[in-house]
C-alpha cells in the first residue's frame, strides 16, 4: 500500500482527498497544511508519493515544495491537484515544474480514480529522470499567448500599468496596448479602463478558480 | 480616474450656451435705456421709434449671431478662442450701429447721437455680451451637468467598493447559513451550539467572522483596491472651475435658435408700434405682409432647387411673387398724403425679408433642436439601460466575490461542522467539546494573523522565514533593538526579505540562507546571504525594482565566489 502525503491548506478539501484515497488503497500518512510540515512529514515518514496543492498562501508554493521533496527524496511520485486552470497563469519564473510530475486541474478531474492513477503513475514517472511534467488541464478556449497569461495575472495583482511596464521591461504605452488587446481578446465589452482592470482581475480569479 | 480638468471633455452635445436669453434682456435694456432718457425725447411718438430702432438693431445682431454659429458649426469649428469670440461681438455691434442709422433714415427719426459715437458705445458693450451672457446664463445649467456626470462617474467608481461592502454581508450570511446547513441541524440546535460556543469563550464569534473576512479582503482585494483610487472630484478648485467657465465662454457661440414666441413679438412690435408715430407707416402691414409673401416666394424656390417641394405649390408661389410686388404700390397709392420716398419702402422691405427669412431658417433649426432634443432622450434610456445592466453585472461581482471570499474559510468551518456533527450524532460530549474548540481554533488562529499588524521590524521578518522554514535552513542573526524604527513600511520590508528568499531558492537553488540584521548610522542593513550558485548577469526583475524602491537605492547585490555565496545587502533608512 503505497504511502501518500497529502499538501492541502484547506482542510476540507484535505479530509475530502484523505477520506477518498485511503478509500482508493493508499496509505495516508497526513494532510501538512504548510511548508514546514510537510519538510518534517517527509522527513520523518519518507512517503512514497505526494498529493499537492499549489496555492498555499503567503510564502513557498506547492512548486516550491514539490521541488524540495525531489531534492530530498528523488524517487517521490508527485502529483498537483489545483484549481489553477492553465499552468501558465502561475508566476513560473525559476519555477520549473518537476520532472516526472503529473499536473492535474481540478477541473479536468472528475473522478477520485483519475488522481489515484495519477498518483501510481507518477511513482513509475519518478524513476525516468527525462520525464517531462505532465500537464492535464482542460485547454483553454481562449487563445492566450503567455505574455498575455502573465499579464493577466500581473493585473489580478493588483499591478498598475507602470509597475506592469517597470516589471516586463517595456513602455508604458506599450503596456497600455496589451493591455487593450487583452481585453479584446477577453471580448470585455466595457471601454473605461478600470472595469476593465477589475473585469480582467475577476477573469483572473474564474481562471485560476477562486470564483 | 475621474478628470477635474473638465475643459477639454466637454461635448457639444451636452452643453450648448444658449442665447435665448438674449432678446429678452436686451429688450429690457432698450426699455431702461428709453426710459432713461426719455425726456429727452422731442414726443412720445419719437420715443417709440427708437425702440423700434432698437429692436430691429439688436434682431439683427442676434440673428448675426446665430448664423455665424451655425457656420461655424458647418465648418465643424467647435471651439473659438476668446479674441475670436469677442470678435464677432464687436461685429455684431458695428451692424447695430449701421441699422440704427439705416431705421433712422427709413423712419425719418433723427439719432441722438452720431454714427461714430454709436458705433463705438454698441461695438464695446456687444464685444463683451456673448462671454458675459454666456458667463451669466449658460455656466450655471452647464456646471450642474458637469457635476451631475462627475457625481456619476464616481458612483460608478464607487460601485466597485460597494460590491466589495455586499460581499462581506452576503459572506457573512453565508457563514451563518452554513453551519446550519453543513451540520444538518435545526435552529434550535444552531442556536445550542451558538450558546455553547458562547459559553466556551466565542462571545466574540461575530467579531471572528468581521475580522476573517476583513483579512480576506486584504489579501485578496487590498491590491486591487488601493490601485483603483477613487479620487473625490475637488469642486472647490479654483482651477478646475476657472477651467469649466473658461470653456463655456469659448464655447459660447454655440447656440439655439430663437424662440418663435419672441420671434413673433418682435415683428408685431416691429409692425405696430411706428402706427402711432407717423401716417405713412400704416404702409407697414402691407408691406409686412407682402413681404412675408416674397419670404415664401424665395423659400419655395430654395426648395425647388433643393426638390423638396411638389408642382402646385410653384403656382402658390408665383402668386406670393407677384402679390408681394403689386400691394405694396397699390396700398401706397390708396393712402391719401402719403408721400414716403420708394427707397425708403424698399430699404424696409429688405430688411424685413431678411428677418423673416431668417425667421424660417431658425423655424427649421428649432426642428433640428426637437430632433437633438428627441436623440438625447434615447440616449437617456440607452443610459439607463445600460446604467440596469451594469447594476446587474455588479450584482454578479458582488456574488462572485462573496464566493471566493467565502470559500476558503468555508470549507474550514465545514470540516469542522462535520467533526461537531458527528460528535453530536455519537453523544460523544467530549469530541463535541474537541470540535468546538477546534473551530475556535481555527477562527483564532485566522483571527490572530489576520490582526496581526506588524510594527515590529524583527517579527516581520522572522514571519515571512517561518514558511520557508523546513524547505531551507534559515538563520536570522538580528543585532538591531525591537523599537527600532525605519522609513518604509514594515510590510514592504517584509516584502523584500520574501523576494530575495524567493529569488535565493528558485533562481539560486540555495539550501541556506542567513539574514543579518544591523544597525547602521542612518540605516538599518540587513545582509542575506545564501550558498545558492549565484547568477552570471545581474538580474532585473520584480526583486530589483522593489529593493529599489523601498531601499530608495541603497542596496547591492554581490557574489562573493571565495566562499560560494551570494550577498544581498538591503539597507532601509531609519526614521
Amino acid at each position: 500500500m503505497p504511502k501518500l502525503l497529502i499538501v492541502e491548506n484547506d482542510s476540507f478539501a484535505g479530509t475530502f482527498m484523505s477520506k477518498s484515497l485511503d478509500a482508493a488503497g493508499f496509505s495516508i500518512i497526513s494532510v501538512a497544511d504548510t511548508a514546514p510540515i510537510a519538510m518534517k512529514t517527509l522527513r520523518e515518514t519518507s512517503p512514497d508519493c505526494a498529493l499537492i496543492d499549489i496555492e498555499l498562501g503567503i510564502g513557498p508554493n506547492g512548486i516550491d515544495i514539490a521541488r524540495a521533496f525531489r531534492k530530498l527524496k528523488p524517487s517521490i511520485g508527485i502529483v498537483f491537484l489545483t484549481s489553477i486552470v492553465d499552468p501558465r497563469l502561475i508566476d513560473l519564473k525559476g519555477l520549473e515544474l518537476p520532472e516526472g510530475s503529473i499536473y492535474l486541474s481540478k477541473s479536468f478531474v472528475s473522478d477520485t480514480s483519475e488522481i489515484s492513477e495519477s498518483l501510481h503513475e507518477s511513482m513509475r514517472l519518478a524513476k525516468d529522470k527525462s520525464s517531462p511534467c505532465i500537464i492535464r488541464y482542460p485547454k483553454s478556449q481562449l487563445q492566450l499567448t503567455n505574455g498575455q497569461f502573465e499579464l493577466i495575472r500581473l493585473i489580478a495583482d493588483g499591478l498598475s500599468n507602470k509597475e506592469i511596464a517597470r516589471k516586463k521591461f517595456v513602455t508604458l504605452k506599450s503596456t497600455e496596448n496589451s493591455i487593450a488587446r487583452l481585453a479584446k481578446k477577453l471580448d470585455l465589452k466595457d471601454t473605461n479602463t478600470n472595469s476593465q482592470r477589475v473585469l480582467i482581475a475577476k477573469r483572473y480569479f474564474q481562471m485560476i478558480g477562486k470564483v | 480616474m475621474v478628470n477635474t480638468d473638465l475643459a477639454p471633455n466637454i461635448s457639444l452635445k451636452y452643453w450648448r450656451i444658449r442665447l435665448q436669453y438674449f432678446p429678452q434682456i436686451a429688450f429690457l435694456g432698450v426699455l431702461v435705456s428709453i426710459v432713461s432718457r426719455f425726456a429727452s425725447f422731442p414726443n412720445f411718438h419719437d420715443a417709440l421709434a427708437e425702440i423700434v430702432m432698437q429692436l430691429m438693431g439688436i434682431t439683427l445682431v442676434y440673428f448675426f449671431w446665430i448664423y455665424v454659429a451655425k457656420l461655424l458649426k458647418y465648418f465643424d469649428k467647435d471651439r473659438l478662442s476668446r479674441t475670436q469670440i469677442m470678435a464677432v461681438g464687436a461685429a455684431g455691434g458695428l451692424i447695430m450701429a449701421a441699422s440704427q442709422s439705416l431705421f433712422s433714415w427709413i423712419f425719418q427719426v433723427p439719432l441722438q447721437s452720431s454714427f461714430i459715437m454709436r458705433a463705438i458705445g454698441n461695438v464695446v458693450v456687444a464685444a463683451f455680451w456673448l462671454p458675459l451672457q454666456s458667463v451669466v446664463v449658460g455656466n450655471f445649467r452647464r456646471y450642474s451637468r458637469l457635476r451631475q456626470e462627475i457625481r456619476d462617474e464616481f458612483l460608478q467608481q464607487e460601485s466597485v467598493q460597494l460590491a466589495r461592502r455586499r460581499a462581506l454581508e452576503e459572506y457573512r450570511k453565508k457563514i451563518e447559513e452554513n453551519i446550519q446547513d453543513k451540520m444538518k441541524i435545526t435552529t434550535a440546535d444552531a442556536h445550542k451550539l451558538f450558546k455553547t460556543l458562547s459559553a466556551k469563550g466565542s462571545e466574540r464569534l461575530p467579531e471572528y467572522l468581521r475580522i476573517i473576512s476583513d483579512e480576506y479582503f486584504r489579501l485578496t482585494a487590498h491590491n486591487l483596491e488601493s490601485k483603483i483610487k477613487v479620487r473625490q472630484p475637488r469642486f472647490s478648485n479654483l482651477r478646475a472651475n476657472f477651467n469649466i467657465f473658461k470653456s463655456a465662454v469659448l464655447e459660447s457661440v454655440e447656440t439655439r435658435p430663437l424662440n418663435p414666441t419672441w420671434f413673433s413679438i418682435v415683428i408685431v412690435v416691429t409692425i405696430a408700434v411706428p402706427l402711432t408715430a407717423k401716417a405713412e407707416y400704416l404702409l407697414i402691414p402691407a408691406l409686412a405682409l407682402s413681404t412675408g409673401l416674397s419670404a415664401f416666394l424665395v423659400q419655395s424656390v430654395l426648395l425647388r432647387v433643393f426638390k423638396q417641394i411638389e408642382r402646385r405649390q410653384i403656382f402658390a408661389t408665383i402668386l406670393a411673387t407677384v402679390g408681394s410686388i403689386a400691394l405694396p404700390v397699390v396700398i401706397a397709392h390708396l393712402i391719401p398724403n402719403n408721400d414716403p420716398k420708394l427707397g425708403n419702402h424698399i430699404a424696409y422691405m429688405v430688411v424685413v425679408i431678411t428677418v423673416t427669412l431668417m425667421g424660417h431658417i431658425a423655424q427649421a433649426g428649432i426642428l433640428k433642436e426637437e430632433e437633438l432634443q428627441s436623440t438625447s432622450v434615447k440616449d437617456l434610456t440607452d443610459y439607463k439601460n445600460a446604467e440596469r445592466e451594469q447594476n446587474a453585472e455588479f450584482s454578479k461581482i458582488t456574488r462572485d466575490w462573496a464566493k471566493y471570499i467565502h470559500g476558503n474559510y468555508t470549507s474550514k468551518l465545514e470540516s469542522a461542522a462535520l467533526a461537531i456533527e458527528s460528535a453530536i450524532v455519537s453523544e460523544d460530549a467530549e469530541a463535541t467539546e474537541q470540535a468546538i474548540s477546534e473551530v475556535e481554533k481555527t477562527l483564532r488562529l485566522d483571527s490572530t494573523r489576520s490582526v496581526s499588524n506588524p510594527q515590529i521590524l524583527i517579527d516581520e521578518v522572522q514571519d515571512r522565514c517561518a514558511n520557508w522554514q523546513g524547505l531551507i535552513v534559515l538563520n536570522i542573526n538580528n543585532q538591531v533593538r525591537s523599537d527600532i524604527a525605519v522609513a518604509a513600511s514594515i510590510k514592504d520590508v517584509g516584502d523584500c526579505v520574501e523576494e530575495a528568499i524567493l529569488n535565493a531558492v528558485r533562481h539560486g537553488d540555495c539550501s541556506a540562507i542567513d539574514i543579518q540584521i544591523l544597525e547602521k548610522d542612518t540605516a538599518v542593513s540587513m545582509v542575506i546571504t545564501n550558498d545558492g550558485r549565484g547568477f552570471s548577469n545581474k538580474p532585473r526583475g520584480f526583486g530589483s525594482s522593489i529593493y529599489e524602491e523601498v531601499t530608495r537605492g541603497d542596496w547591492k547585490l554581490w557574489r562573493d565566489e571565495k566562499n560560494k555565496s551570494t550577498i544581498l545587502e538591503l539597507n532601509f533608512a531609519k526614521s
